[in-house]
């Protein structure tokens, strides 16, 4: 039998060792990537984490519960290994061994045998034994009252971005070295040190984790010491330490190795750490039991809850998904009062989906709801779990490539129809590499080789496509016009509004970014920084959202 | 926050606290704040709910000299209950468990800790926790060797960095808690180890046992601190100290159970652990149902830990809600 053995205990490794030395005891560790050859493995709680500071090996360190996040892992990477959890506790749960009741008949084999399953959920909780890694992990992404790691990482790759921009590599002097460290820089320094300080104190968590292999494929311990040691120092350095600066810069793949740390992070964020939060809902209602009934039926969301109209405002201040609205919301009025909130909550939060929950069906109600803002409604008496779940889901937009086979709601499977794209590009190699992305995904591509073109086919098609890539110069146009597809955009825009536009370009000077932005582009791709699987990414978020709008105004045209 | 520490970068305002009324209008000469701010890409804002670290200027040579000050801040600040005040006395500078006691009873604080060496969790040491360098100042560290500059504190601007005061907060908050429950978890693993099970408790071969982790049997006597069986004499004292520093890690429990009377008022279930494991362990003649098999009193021992835990637990969230 093989178990692989997670603990910071030596007397209880040594116990476990000696009672059971029939099995094949491994110790984790961080080169670990496959785990199907365990029959299971076993977390001795609390771990204690120590510091990654040098020369701090025997400080003490701090005390936490890991095996939920170990739980999630092996639901998705290796669901036939079996996770057991020893600890202090008093507890009787399969997966649950009380090292201090360890009697010397005890059978781990039997144990095994009727341990539940990773990818199924567990009734009976067991209790976390110090601090949670799954907040401290959380925190680690969501920032402590700070900036999150995405926008942390965008600062850094922006800052990254116009030095590579304003620098040839290949012939790159000293002087415009200097220059760059002076302008571009030094000047974003506190965004690269926050990024690397961020690491640095999360490290020893993620360094618990099965899925660090997948951090240190990416090179993610050389990139911090790198970026450390590129954005360190002051506005003034001597010529030593620009040469030995600039020459770390040039070595720098930091650019690249940015966004594959940055997928990771993303991977590991939605499938292992928080992978049963598909979005916050708000449920505004004065009946509890169908608070509760939403509680119980959507695991997968995390729930805000209002029960009374003096509330609303306040727990509005929290930024919510989806928000649901009981119209009769005091059953001392006649009226149906939640109509007259709906204005204050799209004005509060104007990204979220307001959806009208009732138990009124009449038709002049439920329009009036529309009418004042509400994005869709549901009737109660409907309730279905797989619908509304699938809408839920498709409604949060974005988060809808879970892979895990464990989300304790069984959802319907995500559309595989072929995604639409207008393809507004007259070079014939870019074409072509955008049509190899649709090996993985279905991508059903039309072209336009010119603006025109393209104003033709949105015109004749209106609501078929579900995402346009603009080029934004075409060469072989012959009116000067035609040649700039900046203008282009505000003109889709104007036909239709609603549809997603990546700006996909050579030309990535900030000034035409910030100008294609500012006329209603969505993104933007250079073609120097090609990356199927990003692209890719990329592409996937903004057909679910395009998809999303249309599943809303569906709803809103029934 | 309230930390009275020999601060290098103050200059001490008195050595006669007489020359300074404690309701003195200009009572900034003798105190100074740091607001708790965030530091974000819009610039510098005020965190979530206002914070603030108050240092006191005057001479901290002997704990009493500083008592009628640190009244009057913990009565300013905690604003008859509307405000959460820890207090943290140093205790190079005469600081006993006894000006625990009096500043718990004597003001409006919710908690007050002793801390020194640079072994407490107030020393900026490592996942971001802590405040203080060990130079006298909030912590200040350069970058150097891949490791990120580390910025407590803005003097001039009188600003603490919300990221720092939070988890340092967040921390002593649940500090006696968490201190107890890694006494537990030690002292269960350890013993753990011990094999049959079933095999009837011993005290001395248990008591042994316990021996051969020397930092367990001292925390375990601080945690019980009974006149007659289980305290801490002069030299384990300091030998804990030093293992405290060597591990840079607060296991003392000289200021736990002050707290525990005054803020959660559960020292009952402190007490009655405190004496389970002095019979255990420590007291000879304890009556001890010696005929009982290892692990039916370490499941006891368990059950009372928790207890103890979650009542501390509750009264950290009633204290918060």
């Amino acid at each position: 039998m093989n178990i692989l053995l997670l603990t910071s205990r030596p007397e209880a490794a040594q116990r476990l060792q000696r009672q059971f030395a029939n099995v094949n005891w491994t110790d984790f560790s961080l080169n670990l990537t496959d785990y199907s050859a365990f029959d299971a493995v076993l977390i001795v709680e609390s771990i204690e984490c120590k510091a990654a500071v040098e020369n701090e090996t025997e400080a003490g360190g701090i005390y936490i519960s890991v095996f939920k996040v170990w739980k999630n892992f092996l639901a998705g990477k290796a669901p036939s290994v079996k996770l057991l959890v020893a600890g202090f506790f008093e507890l009787n749960h399969p997966n649950y061994i009380s090292l201090h009741n360890l009697s010397s008949d005890f059978d781990i084999a039997t144990k095994i045998n009727q341990a539940l399953p990773s990818n199924e959920p567990w009734q009976n909780q067991i209790p976390v034994a110090g601090e949670d890694v799954m907040e401290k992990l959380n925190l680690f992404y969501e920032g402590h009252h700070r900036d999150g790691i995405i926008i942390t990482m965008t600062k850094v790759r922006q800052c990254l971005n116009h030095a590579y921009y304003d620098l040839n590599l290949r012939d790159l002097s000293a002087e415009r070295f200097q220059e760059a460290w002076a302008k571009t820089l030094y000047p974003e320094i506190n965004s690269a040190k926050g990024l690397n300080a961020r690491w640095i104190n999360y490290a020893p968590y993620f360094k618990l984790m099965p899925f660090y292999y997948r951090l240190l494929n990416v090179g993610i311990e050389d990139f911090m010491r790198n970026l450390s040691n590129i954005f360190s120092g002051s506005m003034k350095l001597s010529e030593r330490q620009l040469a030995s600066k600039q020459q770390a810069f040039i070595d720098f793949d930091g650019f690249n190795r940015l966004d594959s740390i940055q997928l990771e992070l993303d991977q590991i964020l939605n499938r292992y750490v928080n992978p049963e939060v598909a979005g916050t809902i708000l449920v505004i209602d004065d009946d509890l039991t169908f608070h509760e009934q939403l509680e119980a039926g959507f695991p997968t969301f995390r729930f805000g809850h209002v029960y009374a109209i003096n509330e609303i405002e306040e727990a509005l201040l929290r930024k919510f998904d989806i928000i649901l609205l009981d119209l009769q919301l005091d059953p001392a009025e006649d009226r149906l009062i939640g109509l007259d909130y709906i204005p204050l909550i799209k004005e509060k939060q104007p990204d979220s989906i307001l959806i009208v929950v009732t138990t009124h069906g009449k038709t002049n109600v439920l329009q009036e709801a529309l009418k004042r803002g509400a994005d869709s409604f549901l009737k109660k008496q409907e309730f279905n779990l797989r619908q509304w779940n699938h809408l839920f889901i498709k409604a949060t937009g974005g988060k809808t490539d879970f892979e895990a086979e464990w989300l304790a709601v069984s959802k319907e499977p995500i559309e595989e129809e072929a995604a639409k794209i207008l393809v507004i590009e007259d070079e014939d190699d870019w074409f072509e590499k955008i049509t190899l992305l649709r090996n993985k995904h279905k991508y059903q591509l039309t072209r336009a080789l010119t603006p025109q073109q393209a104003l033709d086919l949105l015109n004749e098609k209106r609501n078929y496509f579900e995402l346009i890539l603009l080029d934004l110069y075409f060469k072989n146009c012959k009116s000067e016009e035609d040649k700039d597809g900046l203008d282009l955009i505000s003109k889709i825009k104007e036909v239709i509004p609603e549809i997603p536009i990546i700006v996909v370009t050579k030309d990535h000077k900030y000034e035409t970014v910030i100008e294609a932005i500012e006329k209603g582009a969505n993104d933007y791709l250079r073609k120097d920084r090609y990356h199927a699987t990003l692209w890719e990414n990329r592409f996937n978020q903004y057909i679910e959202l395009k998809r999303l709008r249309t599943v809303v105004n569906k709803f809103k045209m029934s | 926050m309230i930390i009275v520490w020999k601060w290098h970068d103050l200059q001490s305002v008195s050595a006669d606290p007489r020359d300074y009324s404690s309701d003195d209008q200009n009572d900034s000469k003798w105190y100074d704040e740091f607001r708790a701010v965030e530091e974000t890409t819009q610039g510098i804002k005020q965190g979530p709910a206002p914070a603030l670290i108050c240092r006191l200027k005057v001479r901290t040579g002997e704990g009493n000299e500083a008592m009628p000050y640190i009244h009057y801040l913990t009565n300013k600040y905690a604003d008859n209950g509307k405000a959460a005040v820890f207090v943290f006395l140093h205790r190079r500078d005469g600081f006993t468990p006894e000006h625990v006691r009096r500043v718990l009873e004597g003001s409006g604080a919710n908690k007050c800790f002793l801390f020194g060496e640079g072994r407490d969790r107030l020393y900026y040491q490592r996942n971001g926790i802590g405040l203080l360098g060990d130079n006298g100042k909030f912590m200040y560290q350069p970058p150097e060797r891949g490791q990120p500059e580390v910025k407590v504190a803005d003097k001039e601007a009188r600003y603490i960095f919300q990221p720092f005061f939070d988890k340092t907060w967040d921390y002593y908050a649940h500090e006696f808690g968490v201190k107890i429950f890694e006494l537990k978890e030690d002292l269960l693993s350890h013993f753990c180890n011990i094999f049959p099970i079933e095999q009837t408790w011993n005290q001395s071969l248990f008591f042994n046992y316990l021996e051969q982790n020397r930092l367990l049997l001292l925390r375990l006597k601080s945690f019980i601190n009974d006149e007659c069986y289980a305290k801490l004499s002069i030299p384990e004292e300091e030998e804990l100290a030093q293992l405290e520093v060597k591990l840079k890690k607060s296991y003392i429990f000289d200021d736990c159970k002050k707290n525990l009377e005054k803020v959660h008022r559960i020292d009952e279930d402190y007490d009655k652990l405190a004496e389970m494991l002095c019979k255990l362990f420590f007291n000879k003649e304890a009556k001890l149902a010696e005929s009982a098999p290892i692990h039916t009193h370490l499941t006891a021992l368990q059950s009372s830990f928790q207890d103890l835990i979650d009542a501390i637990n509750n009264g950290v969230e009633k204290e918060r809600t």
